[in-house]
């Protein structure tokens, strides 16, 4: 069979819900700060927001990779 | 400022203390090709993370972030935190990487890919192209390691020398035993990199006050920092012009995604991808704190990439803190610098040189220690020639490298993708990025730079995908590691 008549195998659910997870954060990492927070008279509602949205990129790699299994 | 001498002695110091893990990293070499280049495959979690954490996280942190920071406030943080955020790449593509890698003996990334699509000639496309636009981001090294040098000594220690003493470093320790030492050496350097930054900054907070003092005194003097755009640098169109490449980095940068061909097993890419990440958020703040600090305490800069410099001349970190961070950098630039020469070296001897099969494991290290001190020379020499325009070339590197990840995407993800696309993809991608960039004048601040690059390099691989057809010698990744894709549970 070649190449690129092989069936293509679905995307499990957890990583499509994972990637929609990552990709929801990074756009609000960019747009909220440029958005909502823009201008905003809260001193420091844009370094808070950026400090938490490092938090949840974190726990969302984590996820990613806590779940490998190791053996061979 | 620090004298001269004294600053030499600690260098002489950190050089001594680099050789002797270079040495015994050598040593632990068997004299194959793949135990130069990758460690045997046989690198620990925690050795591969603070290596890959070095690496990534380069002088350009304490040097250029802050002098970012300095000139346009918390945007910096929001730029490095989008590019941190693209380690999530990793848990997709880290275990393809690794396993493809392990499968076919994979030792350049531009191997791999020129294997998926059955050409060598994207072999050879990819691992130029990779060359031409890593080349400048080795400059930044070293030009940080030259602005650092000569700028806390007051201009004791020259440019010259300064930068003649990093590509020393960083030739020794990439000739001497390849990635075992480099990576060794990384390890035990990231630490002093990272403890210095955090001493560092802690001294420079105490000395406004402490932690509320300090915060209470930004908010009063520079509230516009504390906001984006904030005082002028993070516009919008600026944000998404540095932070979209650089978000691809682990993909696009082959010095980085090499690194995921070295991890023993899972176990030890869990630990690399764990000990990346803590690594780089808390050094993401170091730098950005740094940068505010430096506002404060040696405002009005003209180059703002001398606030590193400034702080620490500005006696209010103790003079050990400070040789302990001026190593820290060091450490940084000539693990990137090393690191970029060792995978260039690899991709020489192993893509663009000729056949690997011709080739004996002792040529192929031979042709990559030629490479390594070529590359190294080049980047002295416009280090010194360029020094003022670090920001520009690194960021440049990361818009041009984005050729590559289309063609890595699509050996994973499509099987339609053919070696015709993958060229093009790789080759009119670059064009693009050398006339926008050179001919045109657009600056990398500047967000049609990236999108243009990137639109092309994507829509020439699909479009020549589409009219081709995939090489008979082509390999098919997706069906070869989906078992134990699967069995090890990776998405």
């Amino acid at each position: 069979m070649a190449i690129d008549q092989k069936p293509q195998k679905q995307p499990s659910r957890g990583r499509t819900v994972w990637l929609t997870g990552m990709a929801i954060a990074i756009l609000a990492g960019i747009f909220v700060p440029y958005g909502l927070l823009a201008g905003s008279d809260r001193a420091m509602a844009v370094l808070i927001f950026w400090l938490l949205f490092g938090v949840v990129v974190i726990g969302l790699i984590a996820i990613g990779v806590m779940r490998w299994r190791d053996e061979t | 400022m620090i004298a001269p001498i004294v600053l030499w002695t600690v260098i002489g110091l950190f050089a001594a203390f680099g050789f002797v893990i270079a040495l015994r990293a050598a040593r632990a070499n068997s004299g194959t090709a793949g135990d130069y280049y990758i460690g045997g495959r046989d690198i620990g979690g925690m050795v591969a993370g603070l290596s890959y954490a070095a690496t990534t996280y380069s002088a350009f942190m304490l040097v250029v972030l802050t002098g970012l920071t300095y000139r346009g406030g918390i945007g910096a943080l929001g730029f490095e935190l989008i590019y941190f955020a693209g380690l999530s790449l990793l848990v997709i593509f880290a275990p393809r990487f690794w396993l493809v890698g392990k499968r076919w003996g994979f030792i350049s990334p531009a191997e791999m890919i020129g294997a998926r699509y059955g050409s060598r000639g994207v072999a050879r496309a990819m691992a130029i192209v990779s060359i031409v636009f890593l080349l400048p981001y080795c400059t930044t090294q070293m030009a940080g390691i030259g602005l650092l040098l000569s700028g806390v000594t007051g201009g004791g220690i020259s440019l010259f020398q300064a930068v003649a003493t990093g590509a020393a470093l960083a030739m020794f320790w990439a000739l001497l035993a390849g990635l075992r030492s480099v990576a060794w050496t990384d390890a035990a350097l990231s630490v002093v990199m990272f403890v210095s930054g955090l001493l560092a900054v802690g001294f420079a907070v105490a000395a406004l006050g402490g932690p509320c003092q300090f915060l209470g005194t930004l908010q009063a003097d520079h509230a516009e920092w504390l906001s984006v755009p904030g005082p002028g640098l993070w516009s919008f169109p600026t944000f998404i012009a540095l932070s979209f490449p650089w978000f691809f980095f682990t993909l696009s940068n082959p010095q980085v995604s090499q690194r995921l061909f070295i991890l023993r097993d899972f176990r030890a890419m869990r630990r690399m991808i764990l000990w990346v990440m803590g690594f780089g958020f808390l050094f993401t703040l170091v730098a950005v704190i740094w940068g505010l600090a430096a506002l404060q305490l040696a405002p009005d800069l003209e180059n703002t990439s001398m606030a590193t410099p400034a702080l620490l001349s500005s006696g209010v970190i103790p003079v050990w803190v400070v040789l302990l961070l001026i190593v820290g950098i060091l450490s940084a630039a000539i693990s990137t610098l090393d690191s970029i020469a060792l995978t260039v070296g690899a991709m020489i001897a192993r893509d663009v040189v000729r056949g690997i099969e011709d080739q004996s494991d002792a040529r192929q290290i031979l042709s990559g220690r030629i490479v390594i001190v070529a590359v190294v020379l080049f980047a002295s020499y416009f280090a010194l020639e360029q020094a003022a325009i670090v920001d520009q070339l690194a960021a440049l590197s990361a818009a041009g490298l984005l050729v590559s990840v289309p063609p890595i995407v699509g050996a994973f993800f499509w099987r339609r993708g053919t070696a015709a696309g993958a060229l093009w993809a790789v080759l009119g991608g670059a064009a693009v990025a050398v006339w926008l960039a050179i001919f045109q004048g657009i600056s990398v601040f500047n967000p049609v730079l990236p999108f243009a690059v990137s639109g092309t390099s994507v829509g020439l691989f699909v479009l020549v995908s589409l009219v081709t057809r995939p090489r008979a010698t082509a390999l098919d990744f997706q069906t070869e590691i989906a078992e134990q894709l699967a069995h090890h549970r990776a998405w």
